[in-house]
């Protein structure tokens, strides 16, 4: 079953042996710089395209497919024309003189170049964040993610909030989504083969054939959770009790080099953003050297 | 012949590091009315091989056939196999509606694929997909829980109101209700006590009695003695026999595809190594070895 988000390869690269919490900081940072505004479009493009191909060189160290990155793309393809309706095809409101015509009409009904850049800018963004995304999940094991939620949630201990509780939760929730997912597998087969359809059709039909997937998949996950809440409480799980980790996440050599890097990186985009918002005349150096238009 | 498989290889996950094959280059015939047991240890690709006999898993190379359908992920191979057939038959291949019809599967644990509202309502689910009239369907599918032993009180009930075993069984009805030729069970006696898997093998043999081909897929050795008329052993995705149960038991590689022995065949063999003088080593049924055991005592 594909999803936006990947699937673990067991790989052993380096981006796999990172500690789980340093690709989470770096992910997240590397995020907020997808979404730093970095002047005019031409501007926001290029340095957008410049995160893009490091982001493409961490997916090579990962050894993460590109092939599942252009797969999982196909996911926003209906915000993407959603974004197309909202920002090119809708008449701009308020004061518009100030913009690019790309295509006017008769009827006066105009799209404008901004309308179209937004929509792009705004896939670009979505885009690299997918891919963000895929490296952590390709190369990252859902218990490691959740032991490093629990050390991301620990300061919270000490208003005595339950944040053992919610990693168990967490790590039952994960652990269970590949058993769900071949449980939906196999509930589809069985009903594919008594002639559900859950390819063609129209809306009526496919609510119809997606009830047979849910009600028997709802009815195995309760009786699952049941039979794994009594299991947990016959070996004597008690959830307020103070508990201890067999997986201690250690902080090595590599990820102090990681975090460095990204550090580097941020202070990098972050001078490019300043320099792009408060400096007259950075625009026109990059018109200069890459030759494009900028509005 | 009605089931074929010609070269089938199948590959899970392919262009990852943990794919592998589930089947490697399998051949086999399957005639009609033949009652076949799929046998073999756990990931041998038992459930991936009748997966392919309904077309849930196409094959990665090679094809299943069954009757004139053809099953294959090999587009080329595909086109060259169906541009023989008439018009009608093309059009089923390419649905593949038709084959889910005449080739009933019913899986490991089917009480898990239960969703409608009343015993009857589940059961007619199938022949109303496969477009027959409503009242049509409500009386095979009054037959079919008949035939597996499902009193009339229980159809307006909620299939989850129901046992284990009567879960299974309305689960089976749910299958022979689309009144397929070809019936296949995966484990169908798993987790049910010795008189529910008593009462399945004995519906098990009336269907195949009735006439139709029955494909089984255990690790019950009792049960294939008792029921197969032919034997497919897989072993590591691979082929390794075919046979019947009796050349199985007694031949001599037996115990090299983990499979266990029948219990008829353990007494056989306790009775030969505490020096039983008689030969009965061409013996394969319990009457027959109880009529020699007999006249030892006369």
């Amino acid at each position: 079953m594909n999803s936006v988000f990947g699937k673990l390869t067991p790989y052993n690269t380096i981006i796999h042996r990172l500690d789980p919490r340093v690709k989470i900081i770096s992910l997240i940072a590397l995020m907020v710089m997808c979404f730093l505004p970095y002047g005019n479009y031409a501007n926001r493009f290029i340095i957008l395209g410049g995160l893009f191909l490091i982001i493409l060189f961490i997916m090579l160290l990962g050894r993460v497919s590109f092939l599942s990155f252009l797969k999982s793309l196909r996911h926003i393809w209906f915000m993407m024309v959603f974004l197309v309706i909202i920002f090119a095809l809708i008449p701009q409101a308020g004061d518009t003189s100030t913009k690019h015509v790309m295509i006017a009409f008769e009827n006066g009904y105009t799209i404008y170049w901004e309308g179209v850049l937004q929509t792009l800018h705004i896939s670009f963004r979505l885009g690299l964040m997918l891919s963000l995304t895929l490296i952590l999940t390709s190369t990252t094991s859902p218990m490691d993610l959740t032991y490093a939620f629990e050390w991301f949630l620990s300061p919270l201990r000490l208003i005595k909030f339950p944040t053992q509780i919610i990693s168990m939760t967490l790590s039952l929730a994960l652990r269970f989504i590949p058993t769900l997912l071949s449980e939906a597998n196999k509930i589809m087969k069985a009903q594919k083969s008594r002639g559900v359809d859950y390819q063609r059709g129209f809306l009526g039909k496919k609510i119809k054939s997606v009830t047979t997937l849910i009600v028997p998949l709802l009815v195995s996950c309760f009786s699952r959770s049941d039979e794994l809440s009594l299991a947990m409480n016959a070996r004597g799980y008690e959830p307020y009790e103070k508990r201890t980790s067999y997986n201690i996440l250690i902080f090595g050599l590599k990820d102090v080099v990681a975090i460095f890097v990204v550090l580097i990186l941020v202070g990098g985009f972050s001078t490019l953003c300043y320099f792009t918002n408060n400096v007259e005349g950075f625009d026109d150096m990059i018109n200069m050297i890459f030759g494009v238009a900028t509005f | 012949m009605q089931i074929k498989c010609e070269n089938i290889k199948y590959i899970y996950n392919p262009k990852d590091p943990n794919s592998y094959y589930a089947l490697d280059d399998i051949s086999l015939e399957i005639e009609k009315g033949d009652f076949v047991a799929i046998v073999g240890k756990t990931g041998s690709g038992k459930s991936t091989l009748i997966q392919t006999f309904n077309g849930l898993i196409l094959p990665t190379s090679g094809y299943s056939q069954v009757e004139y359908f053809y099953i294959t992920s090999d587009k080329k191979l595909f086109k060259s196999k169906i541009k023989n057939l008439s018009k009608q038959e093309q059009i089923d291949n390419k649905k593949q509606y038709m084959l889910r019809k005449k080739v009933g599967m019913v899986f490991q644990f089917p009480e898990y694929q239960l969703f409608a509202e009343t015993v009857l309502k589940d059961v007619m689910f199938g022949p109303r997909n496969f477009k027959v009239p409503e009242e049509e369907a409500k009386e095979l599918s009054k037959k079919a829980l008949s035939e597996v032993g499902i009193s009339e009180e229980y159809y307006e009930k909620s299939p989850f109101e129901l046992s284990g075993g009567e879960k299974r069984r309305v689960a089976i009805a749910g299958i022979l209700a689309s009144n397929p030729d070809i019936l296949i069970l995966d484990e169908p006696t798993a987790g049910l006590d010795p008189d529910g898997k008593k009462d399945l093998i004995k519906l098990i043999k009336e269907i195949h009695e009735s006439g139709k081909t029955v494909i089984l897929v255990t690790h019950d050795m009792d049960v294939v003695m008792e029921c197969a008329s032919k034997v497919v052993v897989l072993n590591d995705a691979k082929l390794m026999k075919i046979c019947t149960p009796e050349e199985l038991f007694n031949g001599d590689d037996f115990e090299t595809f983990a499979l266990e022995i029948p219990t008829f065949y353990k007494f056989k063999k306790m009775l030969i190594e505490k020096g039983y003088k008689k030969d009965i080593s061409s013996i394969n049924d319990f009457d027959s070895l109880m009529g020699v055991l007999g006249e030892k005592h006369e």
